[in-house]
């Protein structure tokens, strides 16, 4: 835990974490969440009317579309947007709007470092999540945080930076879902993956590790709504 | 257990309507909000033996659960999470102000600031020709000749669909398409339920308040010339031509229209009484139209009307 890393940060520390709720106008809500230069915005609309095609009886239908930072979506796009979708979903009630879509827009506001950017994975999970919080409109379980975490010579770090993402041995984002309060944390979701030998302590050594940079995230997202609600309730009494 | 909650949450209106903040003031008393007033989804709240469930929560595993991100407010023993942001939030008999985008068979859509669009179907307007007559072939092939897109109209909240959308009715004199005035938008919230949403200011100034957040405002119809009972002839009450409006009521419906959006601006929920002050404000201190859009002369408003309250 000793290696130096850049900006002196820590092997447990993620990168300066930037949250912005951004107040696009056509939608219900929106985000921008970054690690660093790594960053993602996030919109959601919802519930609206659904495509008859898409139409569920009993529960809303939830869309992602993913933008890519240049060019169409693909398949890569395609996939990473079910990715997220899986991310997401155990999170959401959708049972309370059906005949309903919620459509959440996710668009990499930075370029993939490598063929999968696991940073910029969590960042988009992460932006999401501050998306749906921001629009207030769909009933949520909890609050989805993501980190990204890499291995390079058998120490594990948090959010691996531009410098130190092209020599990982390993690496994958965990997903985890805040239920009550910061110590309930449950992983929804993770893509660990390793050129070398798998082991499965590593695995946990890894959730560990990233589970307790993500209560960091959660707070950074509880403060912020914080923040906000003090805003509105300073105009009221100001009234 | 969602049965419940239309009554205690009229009930919460109500306090709110009187009091301003009354339910804040409960919740500081004994409530275990555990601190902070602000909840992220998946908080525990409180039992559900204790309490009962309100909007932005759920129960699970007999407790009440928040679902939304907000602050926590209690009224006896109604527990409710209010989102941080929200958009209007339709209820059966709602008084609405809408534009409508499209016009479908037998149905317009119509904007009403809400998540999806409204829809006011063409048997839920008042045909020419009598408050009784029923909606013929013909009138569906001349669905234009009502409401076009674009045109603004005031309605109410008669059902919802499965999906959640509103279905709106025209169909009192008191409802149809709005002329002789100008619209500004603010936010639902600042819109509180009110005994009667249209109000008469003595400028000669008519407001409709919306309570999607559009406020309608026009030059005075004196009620004896309101269109309707027994003329009631589709030329006036679809009519897309403004009557003649004179210069001083212009000048009103504008300094109106301002003040409205400088009350909005600081977060000042609007009322009659509180309108009509704001105007004599003007008035005294001789402040026009554009110049109420000035900084200080809003601050200087909002200063005076909510500390003479």
């Amino acid at each position: 835990m000793d290696l130096q890393r850049r900006e002196g940060r820590k092997a447990t520390e993620p990168r300066k974490l930037s949250v912005n709720l951004e107040g696009l106008a056509r939608v219900d809500g929106s985000a921008r969440f970054g690690f660093g230069d790594t960053s993602a915005l996030a919109s959601v609309s919802g519930p609206i009317e659904v495509r008859l095609a898409a139409e569920n009886p009993s529960a809303a239908t939830f869309e992602v579309l993913l933008r890519p930072l240049s060019n169409v979506p693909a398949t890569q796009s395609k996939s990473l947007a079910a990715t997220i979708r899986a991310a997401l979903l155990p999170s959401l009630i959708l049972s309370q709007n059906p005949r309903t879509l919620i459509q959440l827009v996710v668009q990499s506001a930075s370029p993939a470092r490598m063929k999968s950017d696991d940073g910029l994975v969590a960042a988009m999970i992460n932006a999401s999540t501050l998306a749906l919080l921001n629009a207030g409109s769909v009933p949520m379980k909890g609050v989805v945080c993501a980190v990204a975490v890499g291995r390079t010579n058998s120490t594990l770090l948090i959010d691996p930076g531009d410098d130190e993402a092209a020599k990982l041995g390993a690496s994958g984002c965990f997903a985890f879902l805040f239920g009550d309060g910061v110590d309930d944390a449950r992983c929804v979701w993770t893509n660990w993956r390793t050129s070398e030998s798998f082991d499965e302590p590593e695995l946990q050594k890894a959730q560990l590790l990233a589970s307790l940079a993500a209560k960091s995230v959660w707070l950074r997202i509880l403060r912020v709504f914080e923040g906000d609600a003090t805003l509105v309730e300073d105009a009221m009494e100001t009234s | 257990m969602i049965s419940f909650t239309p009554f205690p949450a009229q009930a919460n209106r109500a306090s709110e309507h009187t009091i301003p903040n009354t339910d804040v003031m409960d919740l500081d008393d004994d409530f275990e909000a555990g601190g902070s007033k602000i909840t992220l989804p998946g908080e525990t709240i409180t039992s559900s033996q204790a309490y009962m469930r309100g909007h932005g929560t759920y129960v699970e595993n007999e407790e009440v659960i928040a679902s939304v991100a907000g602050t926590i407010e209690r009224v006896n023993k109604l527990v409710t999470v209010r989102a941080i942001s929200t958009k209007y939030n339709p209820e059966v008999g709602d008084l609405v102000v809408g534009r409508i985008t499209e016009v479908q068979p037998r149905r317009w859509k119509v904007d009403a600031n809400s998540r999806q669009d409204a829809v006011l179907m063409l048997s839920s307007v008042n045909l020419p020709g009598g408050v009784q007559r029923r909606k013929l072939e013909s009138d569906e092939l001349q669905m234009r000749n009502f409401f076009e897109d674009g045109d603004l109209l005031v309605a109410e909240v008669q059902a919802f669909f499965a999906d959640g959308a509103m279905s709106l009715h025209t169909r009192s004199l008191k409802y149809g398409k709005l002329r002789n005035g100008q619209l500004v938008t603010i936010p639902p919230l600042l819109v509180r339920r009110l005994k009667s949403h249209f109000i008469t200011l003595p400028c000669g100034v008519d407001l409709i308040l919306g309570l999607n957040g559009y406020i309608w405002v026009s030059k005075h119809v004196k009620e004896h010339e309101q269109e309707g009972e027994e003329g009631f002839d589709a030329e006036t009450i679809y009519s897309n031509r403004n009557d003649p409006i004179d210069n001083s009521t212009r000048t009103a419906i504008s300094r109106v229209t301002n003040i409205i959006r400088v009350l909005a601006s600081h977060f000042v929920p609007l009322t009659d009484t509180l309108l009509l002050e704001a105007y004599e404000w003007t008035v005294e201190n001789d402040t026009d139209a554009k110049g109420l859009l000035t900084e200080d002369v809003g601050d200087a408003l909002v200063a005076s009307i909510t500390g003479r309250l």
